[in-house]
């Protein structure tokens, strides 16, 4: 299956798919962590570390660096996975879609956007969960294109302009033929989330506001390596069990269908 | 009868207008310093044009104006060759004053101009390109001796395709998070070579996080329960709660401005 975050810049979006794919790893799912910002911060929040998330390789600055033109044939992602894929905790993987500091030189025109479309789209999901962290806000959603089959969570901090955000979010998701939406209201209460259901019409989940949080944010650690049983660490746990997956992790071959 | 409006009387003829982008990761301020900063010039006496260049709702927001998703009205963009995302200013929209004369009032009498948003209704987006292209070309080309405050989109896209091209000083805003401090550090690495402002944003008064991450922090605004009250109910800060301390920090950001702009 594959999940997208999306919402408003400083709403968690990192925070929390740092945490759920360390979730989903630790239940036994093969988790393939998308890092689909070329700001990519994602690492931290896995448990890379500051350095590991920064040398991670970055499939688009790996292409450019290789010569590849938009003229080339697509690479298969897979093939992309395996050689670029940085390896983390209960065999998660992180790849890394672009890091525009080292962009120069690359065509703006199929920048990380494209790349990330090309990568959410065609990367293999049979038996493992694809979760993909968005850039701020509704572009990279679009350029995301989640469909039928996908999970998208879309996540507010408590404040106007997220809320609306994450109500515009859901619409595009629903037009793109999102069945599964979940609302993330974060360092929130559960009348915040109540509030962003009724605003947004898709179910919605509260992760409360968490020192623990704020201090791995502080020191560049994961909240989920910092402090497991903290109230927004544990939180996360809970929403696994809102994404419709699999109650057991896919074996490694699954059965063909029929 | 005096001839001149009092913003007029009260402007010094010479001072030059102040050029100012700000940059930052998501939720680290940039709206609210945005807004805040465009209307403090504006109470000044001087000219101001606030540039929303993120297409989500945020700026409006801040500045107090009832949000909209409008962006230029189709016969003020023609579709230009070599253009930005192709689109430009149609013929009769003048290239100098076309920012200014396409905007719209704002409080304090701050003109606001804004490329439109991504409504949520469609997952075509060429309305923002047609919009967004002109946009910046007028900002790039206004040559009235107008103060611009551009508010960008989170993150280091939108640095790095020249968004802040017109900008002769760039305001780069970290919190305490060692993230945002990475991605200003990013931007400060990616950025045009003007004279780069760093400033920690919603942090305890007197920390300095942000200088631990390597960044020559030169200014502070403290975290500000009472903005952060406005922004939960879309409030612009200067009217929910003007004698908030973060506000008069941005004041001071105001000054330091001024100074540091060539």
């Amino acid at each position: 299956m594959k999940i997208v975050i999306t919402g408003k810049g400083g709403a968690g979006k990192t925070t929390i798919a740092g945490a759920l794919a360390r979730h989903l790893a630790h239940a036994g799912h093969s988790v393939v962590a998308l890092d689909c910002d070329p700001n990519p911060m994602l690492g931290i929040t896995l448990g890379f570390g500051p350095e590991r998330t920064e040398a991670a390789p970055a499939v688009l600055n790996m292409l450019v660096e290789m010569g590849h033109t938009h003229n080339d044939p697509d690479p298969d992602p897979e093939g992309l996975l395996d050689q670029f894929g940085v390896e983390g905790p209960d065999g998660l993987r992180l790849l890394t879609v672009g890091r525009v500091e080292q962009l120069e030189g690359a065509c703006v025109c199929c920048g990380s956007h494209s790349t990330t479309r090309k990568l959410f789209s065609n990367l293999p999901h049979e038996g493992r969960i694809v979760l993909a962290d968005l850039e701020a806000g509704l572009n990279d959603l679009i350029w995301a294109h989640p469909g039928r089959q996908d999970v998208v969570v879309a996540v507010a901090e408590p404040s106007a302009k997220g809320v609306e955000i994450v109500r515009r979010a859901c619409q595009l998701s629903e037009t793109l033929g999102v069945s599964r939406l979940v609302a993330v209201a974060n360092r929130a209460s559960a009348a915040d989330a109540g509030n962003l259901s009724r605003i947004t019409g898709v179910p919605a989940f509260a992760i409360p506001e968490d020192p623990a949080v704020a201090a791995a944010d502080r020191d560049g650690a994961a909240p989920y390596d910092t402090d497991p049983s903290s109230p927004a660490v544990l939180a996360i746990g809970e929403l696994v069990g809102w994404l419709g997956v699999p109650k057991r992790p896919a074996t490694e071959h699954p059965l063909p269908a029929g | 009868m005096a001839e001149a409006p009092t913003a007029e009387a009260d402007r010094d003829p010479a001072a030059r207008p102040l050029k100012v982008a700000i940059v930052g990761s998501g939720g680290v301020g940039k709206s609210v310093v945005s807004a805040t900063l465009a209307r403090t010039l504006a109470r000044r006496g001087r000219q101001v044009l606030a540039v929303d260049l993120d297409p989500n709702p945020g700026l409006a927001y801040s500045l107090g104006l009832v949000p909209s998703d409008a962006g230029l009205p189709a016969e003020t963009t023609v579709e230009v060759k070599g253009g930005l995302y192709g689109w430009g200013p149609a013929p009769d929209v003048d290239l100098a004053t076309g920012a200014m004369t396409l905007s719209r009032l704002a409080p304090d009498g701050v003109r606001y101009l804004s490329p439109g948003k991504i409504d949520g209704k469609t997952v075509d987006k060429s309305e923002v390109k047609r919009c967004l292209g002109t946009v910046r070309l007028l900002v790039d080309h206004l040559s009235a001796p107008w103060d611009i405050v551009a508010d960008l989109e989170a993150g280091t896209t939108t640095p790095y395709e020249g968004y802040a091209r017109f900008a002769e000083v760039i305001v780069v805003l970290a919190t305490g998070s060692w993230r945002s401090c990475l991605a200003a550090r990013r931007l400060c690495a990616l950025l045009p070579s003007v004279p780069l402002v760093v400033v920690a944003s919603k942090t305890a008064p007197g920390a300095s996080d942000a200088a631990r991450w390597g960044l020559p922090v030169q200014h502070h605004i403290p975290y500000d329960p009472e903005v952060a009250a406005a922004e939960r109910r879309g409030l612009a800060p200067l009217d929910a709660c003007p004698d908030a301390p973060a506000l008069s920090a941005v004041a001071r950001l105001a000054d330091l401005l001024l100074k540091v702009a060539p």
